[in-house]
């Protein structure tokens, strides 16, 4: 991959609105046929840094290559990039036939080049048999599914993906996950995907690029960005998180009386340790080495159980994720307990 | 029934300054000079009637056509320019629903006529030698019923566009589209609500004009409403006026019953 141009480059790139800074100094490269999920909250800039990939944002700071070449204030129309809405965005007055042979019609391709694609592209996304209906005779997973194959028609080295599946129920929401993952493999065309949903991110993404407050927190594969966050927010933002007062000295960190000696020693900065709440483990009831807990509340969730807990020394909240299977009856609320994890398991911020 | 009682006043002013009036000429048509359709048959075998319903019917398509086509643009001015631009176009909408069809009429009259502003400035140019004869033909008539008619154009045209989402003009501009692609293959087919309502409407009202054609027709042009006027007025024949006004109602409710129609299937 490294030998290879990036797709996209973007180079402190920044947006502001009046005085307000919506995007701060982004740098990344996207390489080409990767997955690339732009994940933040509601304006963190996610939006913004997309929209000025596509053309439709102008960049106030900063630079953005496209192939090497600079396209900082090239139009939308120039760029030839893919493009999926929220809300999907269909010609309401065509038929998904002709929706799919919009932009290809805008290429000048010929007549019969067109059909040829327009058949495939219905075929990969799996609506044969629709082709002559309007989007308003659809459901939302199919005109999804149109908005997909219209995007990808024409082949576009780029597909930039805004929230696309943010009006969709959960259980067509996975299938069109799956789908999509499908498609992104079979095509190898460049993805950058716009969520605020962290599983959907993990879940699809070769690589995440997690956004707070206009600036990029961390770009790393999914594997990375929930088991080393690099900042409090990013672990936070991906799952819950036990986040725990301690004290450092040195390479040992205390919790109370309860004491962990990291790999190495933490940045002098260090305030909190905090512990993803299945890394957690109970300790047998004899052990004294553990965090001492009050149980506060027992939550069954099928497979697993969820306890809330309460540092007996000074009242922090905790929840730690077991299997309903290996907790005893009398992991109950008000019994005390002890709680432990791996020292590799702990962050720190 | 207390609604009904607030409600009467209206209903009883309605039903005596309206309903009787219009019974008695609905009845009138039927009974004057005597009980019978010979009214009816005589307008409609009368070429004259005919050549001013072809008149009435070429005009009204002529100011319908015009109106929505310029209101469209003036549409778009008044939603997506700029504040300034904006505030014109509002202002250019709003004023003459503020003015009577009257001094309208008068003020295109020295305007248009033979030695009005217009001819009387390209004269003094040396651009003609003799007026261009711009009223008491249908020309005036069309100006004149057009400039009345487009903003009657312009609000179904606006709810039209407004409903159209940004989104869709992006997605079609991200794909390459041009400017002029987009306005005629996307943006124009989904306000074609908008233009279909507008164009009824307009239609409909320009069917019954009277003041503007009078005016600015001086006589020549006479479309229906005219025609009704004269036959009441200046050779007395007050059955066949009557069953002229009840040919227009039956023609104008029809197309109301079409546009009624179409508004209560795009709402839902």
């Amino acid at each position: 991959m490294s030998a290879r141009k990036p797709a996209i480059e973007a180079i402190d790139i920044g947006k502001d609105y009046g005085t307000f800074t919506a995007l701060s100094d982004v740098s990344m490269k996207i390489m080409p046929g990767e997955f690339l999920t732009l994940l933040g909250p509601s304006g963190s800039g996610k939006t913004t840094f997309l929209m000025m990939l596509a053309g439709f944002e102008a960049v106030t700071r900063g630079f953005l290559k496209i192939n090497g070449f600079d396209k900082t204030h090239a139009d939308a129309e120039s760029r030839g990039f893919g493009m999926m809405f929220q809300g999907y965005a269909l010609f309401p007055h065509m038929t998904v036939e002709q929706n799919i042979a919009f932009p290809l019609k805008v290429q000048k391709r010929p007549k019969s080049e067109i059909r040829d694609r327009v058949t495939d592209m219905i075929d990969l996304v799996g609506l044969s048999g629709h082709g002559h209906k309007r989007p308003s005779g659809l459901s939302g997973g199919q005109q999804q599914r149109v908005a997909l194959a219209r995007a990808l028609a024409y082949e576009p080295p780029v597909l930039l993906l805004d929230e696309p599946f943010s009006a969709l129920d959960k259980n067509l929401r996975g299938q069109m996950q799956d789908e999509l993952r499908r498609i992104h493999a079979k095509m190898g065309t460049t993805f950058v995907f716009v969520t605020h949903d962290q599983s959907e991110a993990l879940a699809l993404s070769s690589r995440v690029a997690i956004f707070d407050q206009g600036k990029l927190q961390q770009l790393a594969d999914p594997t990375t960005v929930y088991e080393r966050p690099s900042t409090r927010f990013v672990a936070e933002f991906l799952g819950d998180i036990n986040v725990l007062p301690a004290i450092f000295d040195g390479p040992v960190s205390k919790v109370g009386d309860f004491s962990v000696t990291l790999p190495e020693a933490p940045a002098a900065s260090a305030r909190h340790i905090a512990v993803r709440p299945e890394k957690l483990a109970l300790q047998p009831e004899s052990s004294q080495i553990g965090l001492p807990c009050v149980i506060t509340d027992r939550i069954y969730m099928g497979a697993q159980s969820r306890l809330q807990l309460s540092s007996v020394a000074d009242g922090s909240p905790l929840v730690i994720d077991i299997k309903t299977a290996d907790l005893s009856s009398a992991a109950e609320p008000g019994h005390q307990i002890r709680v432990g994890w791996a020292a590799k398991d702990s962050l720190i911020f | 029934m207390s609604r009904l009682l607030l409600l009467s006043p209206l209903l009883l002013f309605l039903g005596l300054a309206y309903l009787l009036p219009l019974s008695g000429v609905m009845l009138q048509s039927v009974t004057t000079p005597e009980p019978g359709l010979q009214n009816y048959s005589a307008a409609l075998g009368d070429p004259l009637v005919w050549s001013v319903i072809w008149r009435t019917l070429r005009v009204c398509l002529c100011v319908t056509v015009l109106a929505v086509v310029l209101a469209y643009p003036l549409t778009l001015l008044w939603l997506k320019g700029n504040t300034a631009t904006r505030v014109l176009v509002e202002l250019a909408i709003m004023i003459p629903f503020w003015l009577s069809v009257l001094s309208r009429a008068f003020g295109w009259l020295s305007l248009l006529s033979n030695r009005g502003l217009i001819n009387s400035w390209l004269q003094s140019l040396g651009i003609i030698a003799e007026p261009l004869t711009m009223v008491r033909n249908e020309f005036g008539v069309v100006i004149g019923m057009m400039h009345f008619l487009i903003p009657f154009a312009v609000f179904p045209l606006a709810s039209a566009m407004r409903s159209v989402d940004d989104r869709v003009i992006l997605a079609a501009r991200g794909m390459g589209a041009s400017r002029m692609r987009i306005f005629w293959q996307i943006f124009v087919p989904m306000t074609k609500s908008g233009i279909v309502g507008a164009a009824l409407l307009v239609f409909v009202f320009s069917l019954g004009f009277y003041i503007v054609p009078t005016l600015l027709g001086g006589g020549r042009s006479v479309m229906i409403a005219e025609l009704i006027y004269l036959r009441i007025f200046q050779i007395p024949n007050w059955g066949l006026a009557a069953a002229l006004s009840a040919l227009l109602m039956v023609s104008i409710g029809a197309f109301l019953v079409a546009l009624i129609k179409r508004a209560g299937v795009s709402t839902t």
